[in-house]
């Protein structure tokens, strides 16, 4: 992984001091709280329902064993012994005192790590697939480009006080795990007709009240040239993106506005006067960082040990591997993800006894690395198969064993009326709710993969329009009601869920799914995963089962 | 209130106020064409037939800080149309974004009333523009931290001195 080097460094350490003399002088009145706001924002660090929230950036989702201890330390020292994996691979912590939060930033750099742009209208944390760099299927590890990106839209001078926020996701394999096609860029690497490899570029996509899927730009960016393209984007974008109206802000509108061929145009315009030289790395950077990238040392087909047998001999082991455990580009290798949706907790909560275990296990088993998943999960990236069996009884106690990695179960849910001052109902009671009914392993392996998305008002944190099973709480005179999409879809065969039928209430909506899952039971064939069934089938017969409820 | 930059200090000076500059359009239709214009921020420079020639000083706009579209118009000023003159900042013109206007061209920075009083004066400017030395990005002001990286095998130090060299070359 990336590691800081002197200059890195002092930029973190130059940070911090900014942010705490900014902090002092709004403690002393000399800044507005208007004029405090993105300031801090641009920190991480929101003021939710009951208290500040500090959100701390995981670049493209990699972290190592030091700084999984580290935030450990301060969910136990700071917070109340928990932190939340974000949908966009983050962490945030939700009890600081804004006080303390320039000393946990002090903590933070010590390992390397930042809250810079996780909130604001400027360039966010950059995305990526939690596999790369050992997923099957990628033409090659993403992260260096991911990095690049970080370090070029870090203080951007020109593009930190855009109309609305802005994500980037990269990835390089076919199947899309990063939803570059709900991201106002998204970066698909892939190769062009000469065998080289560069990047599909889509903009204008994302969630929130309108969502869009991303439309393609350029089929194929030469990889060298992907940092003036960028600023050639995020330019057209500054200069005529809406500022009337926060909810027309996002760039998906302005690409709808003008249509994809006419921004390309604009984009392809800017970039043709653009001094690229002068922006784009040249080849030794580009090396420098791909170094920290290189393939650890992975032995050559070791022995699986105990890995089969133990599938024989213990069922829930069996499972775990069918669920959570995935093909490794290096033969005798797995990935494996940790699940962080048990019934017992918030979805994507994690404590500090169980972050501290899973540093242990990726310093022994994984090579000193970590990933955080869009999703809301944890993987282990590289772990030999004959230590699966250990790593599996050692998670168990801790409550990071679930076999339910893509199930019914693994749902994503966003804060919500738990914490959020925008909700209008809550996410999290609803998910466990629904984790409940489906408790039984052999039942939710039955309905196969099903990803439920739920949303605790239309800003669509939770991701519900990509769900495959999509809910969006909505406000009823007062009362929490659930409306649901179906449909929808963040991969590579991305789409937007479509709405049916009224909104549920409080105690509609958990038998409602029920019975739509029971629908797509009935009426799947062979192999059909429920979105499968749905786009077969079409929305009418869902919303009957739906309302037979 | 006008703050300048020049040889990386702020000092006060007198001037015109950006009111009293013409906007665009009246720039346009003068002849011959006067030496200062006010350009709004919703002109899109880069759909523009411009030519700086003969103008000492553009003013940008800020309407409220977080209305960054001056920060690419004076990027474009300067790197797509060689504008060598005066860049001031006018309008919502805080602290903590003077090191943003000073690395995409901006040279001098009209403030509002009280603003100074409650920034630790003209001091309080400087030490924010001097937040940051380093830079991760090219912009019109600041070296790129991949060319400092490339002057090989110096350390933070020996490389400052080189970085002066770079910034100037
Ligand atoms: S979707 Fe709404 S309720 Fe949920 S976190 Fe976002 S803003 Fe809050």
């Amino acid at each position: 992984m990336y590691r800081y080097d002197e200059f890195d460094a002092k930029i973190v350490a130059d940070r911090v001091a900014q942010f705490r003399g900014q902090v002092a002088r709004r403690v002393e009145g000399d800044i507005t709280e208007d004029e405090f706001k993105p300031l801090r924002l641009m920190n991480g660090v929101y003021l939710q329902l009951h208290a500040y929230m500090l959100r701390v950036a995981i670049p493209y989702g990699t972290l190592n064993a030091a700084q999984l201890r580290k935030l450990a330390f301060i969910a136990r020292t700071y917070d109340k012994n928990f932190g939340h994996i974000t949908t966009r691979q983050n962490i945030q912590f939700n009890w600081p005192a804004l006080t303390d939060i320039p000393d946990i930033l002090d903590h933070l750099a010590e390992v390397e790590m930042h809250a810079i742009q996780t909130s604001g209208n400027c360039i966010r944390n950059v995305t990526s697939d939690q596999f790369a760099g050992a997923g099957a299927d990628e033409l090659e590890d993403p992260r260096p480009w991911c990095e690049i990106i970080r370090q070029w839209s870090t203080f951007h001078p020109e593009f930190s006080f855009l109309p609305r926020k802005f994500k980037i996701a990269v990835t390089a394999a076919p199947q899309d795990r990063a939803a570059v096609r709900v991201h106002d860029i998204g970066l698909h690497m892939k190769k062009n007709a000469d065998g080289e490899t560069g990047f599909e570029v889509l903009v204008g996509g994302g969630l929130g009240r309108t969502p869009y899927i991303g439309q393609v730009i350029r089929e194929f960016l030469p990889k060298d040239q992907l940092l003036s393209y960028l600023e050639a984007i995020l330019r057209v974008y500054n200069s005529l993106g809406r500022r009337d109206n926060i909810y027309k802000a996002r760039i998906k509108i302005l690409v709808n506005e003008l249509g994809a061929e006419a921004f390309r145009d604009m984009v392809e315009a800017e970039w043709a006067v653009m001094d690229k030289a002068r922006i784009d790395l040249p080849g030794d950077e580009i090396e420098r960082i791909h170094a920290y990238f290189a393939a650890p040392d992975f032995e050559n087909d070791p022995d699986t040990g105990d890995f089969d047998s133990a599938q024989g001999a213990d069922k829930g082991f069996a499972r775990w591997v069918r669920h959570n455990v995935r093909a490794h580009k290096q033969k005798g290798y797995a990935s494996v993800t940790l699940s962080l949706k048990p019934t017992t907790m918030a979805p994507g909560d994690i404590t500090s006894e169980q972050m501290e275990l899973v540093a242990d296990i990726a310093q022994t088993h994984c090579f000193d690395e970590v990933r955080t998943t869009h999703e809301q999960n944890l993987v282990l990236p590289h772990v030999r198969k004959a230590d699966l069996y250990a790593i599996y009884q050692k998670l168990a106690p801790y409550g990071l064993g679930s076999s339910n990695a893509g199930l019914v179960s693994d749902i994503i849910a966003c804060p919500g009326l738990d914490y959020c001052n925008l909700a209008n109902t809550r996410s999290i009671p609803l998910a466990q709710r629904i984790q409940k009914r489906f408790e039984d392993l052999d039942r939710q392996e039955n309905i196969g993969e099903l990803k439920i998305k739920i949303s605790g008002c239309i800003n669509a944190c939770g991701h519900h329009h990509v769900g495959h099973i999509g809910i969006l709480g909505v406000d009823k005179k007062g009362e929490e009601f659930y409306q649901v999409t179906l449909g929808g879809s963040a991969a590579e065969d991305a789409s937007i869920g479509e709405i049916v039928g009224r909104g549920l209430s409080t105690d509609e909506v958990v038998d409602a799914i029920e019975s739509l899952i029971s629908f797509y039971l009935d009426r799947r064939s062979d192999g059909e995963r429920f979105v499968d069934t749905y786009r077969r089938l079409g929305p009418d017969p869902f919303k009957e089962a739906l309302y037979v409820a | 209130m006008l703050l300048k930059l020049e040889n990386e200090t702020l000092a006060r000076v007198n001037a015109e106020a950006a009111h009293e500059i013409p906007e665009f359009g009246v720039w346009q239709a003068q002849t011959p064409r006067g030496s200062a214009v006010r350009i709004a921020n919703d002109i899109n420079l880069a759909a523009e037939e411009f030519d700086p020639a003969g103008l000492e000083l553009i003013v940008l706009d800020f309407p409220k800080y977080k209305d960054g579209r001056a920060y690419t118009q004076a990027r474009t000023l300067r790197e797509r149309y060689g504008f060598t003159g005066d860049i001031r900042a006018s309008g919502d013109v805080l602290r903590d974004q003077v090191l943003f206007m000073a690395r995409c061209g901006f040279t001098s920075f009209e403030l509002a009333d009280g603003v100074l009083a409650r920034s630790g004066g003209v001091e309080g400017f400087e030490k924010s523009l001097k937040d940051f030395d380093l830079f991760y990005q090219p912009a019109v002001k600041g070296t790129a931290l991949w060319r400092l990286r490339g002057l090989s095998g110096a350390s933070l130090t020996e490389r400052d001195a080189d970085r002066r060299v770079v910034a100037a070359g």
